[in-house]
């Protein structure tokens, strides 16, 4: 009964989903870079929080926690990376003229490329700081290092970027 | 000229994390490179800013995925209820000791330290009967054998008395 009744007060899965899914998805691209690869990385990360909804509802900060979750699912999955990366055909059905989509997604796949080029730590701060738009302390906090690390790996990443594009 | 120094804190302004800019600002006024340099950081940031957010048809593939995955999954708490079923179960079917039968133990006791037919120690000097006491010799304790048993009720001892004519009890 007990269990019962705690299974009820969770977050129902199909709030999880709303909440997170996008967020996930999108933090696990960018970090991985290939589409497959990243929806592999956002599944798994949103079961684990599915699993572990109970501690998700008792974090003082649920989108810290998942972003942590998102980092280190996508740390392992580069570790055992494939080495294909199919184009993204969702991209390229959307609006606008073949050429058009092609000459963004090329542009956007160089950036993709470059980012996946980074050493782990410092894309992983990078994405977290300009791409997610996160505070550096909060950074910090989800890496687990300090701000003046933080601030170091996003600097260096911030030049090999400039320099490789 | 070499501003190499200077790529850290172009680096670090360019996303608003420099704490003091006013000697990176003076530097940019006076040096060309590091001036195009910051320019296309942050034209460059801006850029990879704009990345593309999943599309909702991917969202929606991998919300697919999951709920798939989670009803695969088997329930936890039906795990629990079956683990506390089968750990009852094996308390109750659990081997419990035997308890050793209690064997009866036999004892020749000297027949002079036994209780009589009414309880009471059975006297040396007892007469026998006027009848009897023509035809047996006097009784000697040695000839007299005694067994008891004890039995697991300390309340109830078995005695068994032998004399010449055989067992009596």
């Amino acid at each position: 009964m007990i269990g019962l009744i705690t299974e009820a007060s969770k977050i129902p899965l199909e709030t999880l989903l709303g909440r997170f899914a996008p967020v996930v998805l999108r933090l696990s691209r960018r970090l991985l870079g290939n589409p497959a690869d990243a929806e592999d990385a956002a599944q798994e990360v949103l079961l684990r929080l599915y699993r572990n909804r109970g501690q998700l509802d008792a974090a003082r900060d649920p989108s810290a926690w998942v972003y942590r979750v998102t980092v280190n699912v996508c740390r392992d999955a580069l570790r055992r990376r494939r080495k294909t990366e199919p184009i993204d055909e969702a991209r390229l059905a959307g609006p606008g003229t073949p050429e058009q989509l092609l000459q963004e997604d090329q542009r956007i796949r160089q950036i993709e490329r470059a980012l996946a080029r980074l050493p782990e730590k410092e894309r992983a701060a990078l994405v977290l700081r300009d791409l997610e738009d996160l505070p550096t302390s909060e950074v910090a906090k989800i890496l687990g290092s300090s701000e003046a690390t933080v601030r170091s790996q996003i600097s260096s990443a911030r030049v090999k970027l400039r320099k490789w594009l | 000229m070499n501003c190499e120094r200077w790529e850290r804190d172009i680096a670090l302004d360019a996303g608003g994390d420099l704490e003091d800019s006013v000697a990176l600002e003076q530097h940019l006024l006076e040096c060309r490179e590091c001036a195009e340099f910051a320019r296309g950081l942050r034209v460059l940031r801006a850029e990879w800013r704009q990345m593309p957010e999943p599309s909702p048809v991917d969202v929606a593939r991998l919300e697919a995925r999951v709920r798939s995955a989670v009803e695969r999954e088997p329930r936890r708490w039906w795990w629990w209820l079956a683990a506390a079923a089968v750990l009852v179960v094996a308390v109750l079917l659990r081997p419990r000791p035997v308890p050793e039968p209690v064997v009866p133990i036999a004892r020749v006791l000297p027949s002079t330290s036994l209780p009589d037919n009414r309880g009471t120690a059975r006297s040396s000097k007892r007469k026998p009967s006027r009848g009897r006491q023509a035809a047996l010799r006097p009784r000697q304790p040695e000839d007299q054998v005694v067994l008891r048993l004890d039995t697991d009720d300390p309340d109830v001892v078995f005695y068994l008395f032998s004399d010449s004519k055989g067992v009596s009890q």
